[in-house]
């Protein structure tokens, strides 16, 4: 009998230590920044999905979406300093620092339902649901960046502009290297 | 008898506390999890580039912030007919469609350096003069992951949607304009640009908003 009481307590003791993580707070305000965006990745992308794995509903439903998203990559300004900068004359050389993805914006204009197929005993997707939808398609295209190259192409337009830039500051000779330390990847 | 019963006792605690073991150790489903609807789960698609824009933008503030957009549709036959007794079908649905989201995102100003040509950049020995753009809302930056939505009743197509997400977005725009978001960026943007000309040689340097 007492083991039975011990078990019992043993089980709801278990059940009640559910653990609560306590959500870091975020603080929201005007940031300065100093990125200089070098180039922007159009981008579209299918979502496509099929509701149909919960075996207690009856009937399918699909959805067909697309979207249009912007990519903008860069480099820190502000990493631009004199200790990277030797100058000799008209002779210049500069380190600039590593490009890095500033964000990924995706208008909500930009996302059309191309096609949806809702069964008889179903109801069609929600507002929330297709967003969150669109929101797996938003993870999917964020870890395709290495792939699209975007960082190579920010780093050869830094390069061009700076070198226009001081050009036209007079410099005629004008050697741009890339810093060997990479950027946190830190996209919000 | 008694013990009969403190038997069958001590056997269903066990039985309980084995099924819980087993399920901690995710050796059995959970009760829940049996009528738990599967999530969604989208397919894995290319991603296309469609286009490749050069830049020069030199982005020198960013407003985030959170916004709370809603719409509502008031159908008069829809409220004639659930207010007839005996016609509506649903007599305790809400009489209207409301749609309320919660939009986290960001507002990006700063400078069009590509608009800066060789007229507008002076220098003479250790001295350089530069002619700069004032800042511009650059983009304003509401993505589906940083949207909530708070409250949906009715049927609500893409159009409507995107007009809210819309009016989420106009929203942070005017909260981040009435903040200073402009004149905040065009002093960044003119001390990164001081700093820069400093930087690769000249030791007296002026740099003039244009407008």
């Amino acid at each position: 009998m007492k083991a039975g009481v011990v078990s019992c307590l043993l089980f709801f003791i278990c059940s009640c230590n559910s653990s609560t993580k306590e959500k870091e707070q975020e603080v929201l305000a005007l940031k300065e920044m100093s990125s200089l965006a070098t180039v922007e990745y159009l981008v579209t992308k299918i979502i496509k999905a099929s509701d149909n794995q919960s075996w207690y509903k009856i009937g399918d439903r699909k959805i067909l979406m697309s979207c249009q998203a912007s990519l903008k990559a860069g480099i820190d300004f502000s990493k631009i300093n004199a200790d990277k900068i030797k100058i000799n004359g008209k002779e210049i050389s500069l380190e600039l620092p590593r490009a890095e993805l500033l964000y990924i914006n995706i208008k909500p204009e930009d996302i059309k339902v191309e096609y949806e197929e809702t069964g008889v005993f179903r109801n069609s997707y929600s507002a929330d649901e297709k967003n969150m939808l669109m929101a797996q398609g938003e993870k999917q295209i964020k870890s395709s960046v290495d792939s699209l190259g975007i960082l190579q192409t920010a780093e050869t337009n830094a390069s061009v502009f700076v070198s226009n830039f001081l050009r036209q500051l007079g410099y005629k000779k004008i050697n741009i290297s890339f810093s060997s330390i990479k950027p946190a990847v830190q996209l919000k | 008898m008694r013990k009969r019963i403190q038997k069958y006792v001590l056997f269903a605690a066990g039985a309980i506390l084995l099924i819980f073991l087993m399920q901690q150790i995710n050796w059995l489903p959970s009760f829940s999890d049996v009528f738990k609807s599967k999530p969604v789960v989208i397919d894995k698609t290319p991603v296309l580039v469609e286009e490749i824009n050069e830049l020069a933008q030199l982005i020198t503030v960013t407003s985030y912030d959170e916004v709370v957009a809603d719409s509502v549709v008031i159908d008069p036959k829809k409220i004639t007919l659930k207010t007839m007794p005996g016609i509506s079908i649903y007599p305790f649905s809400p009489l209207f469609d409301r749609l309320v989201i919660i939009a986290k995102g960001k507002v990006v100003a700063g400078i069009e350096l590509s608009s800066i040509s060789e007229k507008d950049i002076f220098t003479s020995e250790d001295s350089a003069s530069l002619l700069m753009p004032a800042a511009k809302i650059l983009d304003a930056v509401i993505n589906p992951a940083d949207i909530e939505t708070f409250s949906e009743t009715g049927t609500w197509d893409n159009n409507a949607v995107t007009k809210v997400k819309i009016k989420a977005r106009e929203k942070m725009i005017k909260r981040a304009l009435d903040k200073g978001i402009i004149g905040k960026a065009t002093e960044k943007g003119k001390a990164l640009l001081e700093n820069f000309l400093r930087s690769v040689g000249y030791k007296k340097v002026q740099v003039i908003v244009s407008g």
